[in-house]
């Protein structure tokens, strides 16, 4: 193993700011801002509570189109999949992360935030995981 | 309506974290769990940072989201 792209402070500065965001939802709604779930219930919940998740998501989005419109060079995308393999991909993504009732929004911050053994348990494994199939697809393959 | 704007705020900057700390970056993602090559350790200082200011604010101010 060898250190590569190490870019702590961008990280810690972003990351900062997730934690911001989840705070003020959190704070203000009570709500938990767990990107997977939130997409799932705003696709399958309907009531008067639901307008709050449309808007979240389209912050989300905002702020990715602002990027690209205004800052174009704070975007980097590297793909090495395919459209096919991002569809798979995602596919998997939506059921994992439904199956274990979250993702690394959820569980991986606002969960082990709260220090919720659930979200420890989740985040631990999904991490895992996906060290494996990465040392698995790339290293091995 | 209100609770839309700050969802609205919250997705917001949410985003723009995750373009600062390019985690909207596949590669960067693939590069932290590919621990047994060539590792990038980003994505755990974007869970540091996160964590502390969700952390220090969920510990201290409790919001409606306390049980």
């Amino acid at each position: 193993m060898h250190i590569v792209n190490f870019t702590p402070f961008s990280a810690f500065i972003g990351g900062a700011l997730i934690g911001l965001a989840a705070a003020l939802l959190w704070w203000t709604l009570g709500r938990i801002a767990g990107v997977s779930t939130i997409l799932g219930n705003a696709l399958t919940e309907r009531g008067s509570d639901s307008g709050w998740r449309f808007a979240f998501l389209a912050g989300l989005l905002a702020a990715g189109l602002g990027a690209v419109l205004f800052f174009p060079g704070a975007v980097h995308l590297h793909l090495a999949a395919g459209g096919g393999e991002l569809v798979v991909a995602g596919l998997l993504v939506g059921v994992g992360t439904q199956m274990g009732s979250g993702c690394t929004s959820g569980h991986g911050v606002c969960g082990i935030g709260r220090l919720s053994a659930r979200s420890i348990v989740a985040t631990l494994s999904f991490m895992v995981s996906g060290m494996l199939t990465v040392s698995v697809v790339k290293h091995l393959l | 309506m209100k609770r839309c704007v700050i969802a609205f705020l919250s997705g917001l900057v949410f985003g723009i974290g995750l373009i600062v700390s390019q985690m909207s970056n596949p590669a960067k993602v693939i590069g932290f769990l590919d621990i047994t090559g060539s590792w990038d350790p980003s994505l755990a200082l974007v869970m540091a940072g996160a964590l502390a200011v969700f952390g220090t604010v969920y510990w201290s101010i409790r919001g409606p989201g306390a049980r």
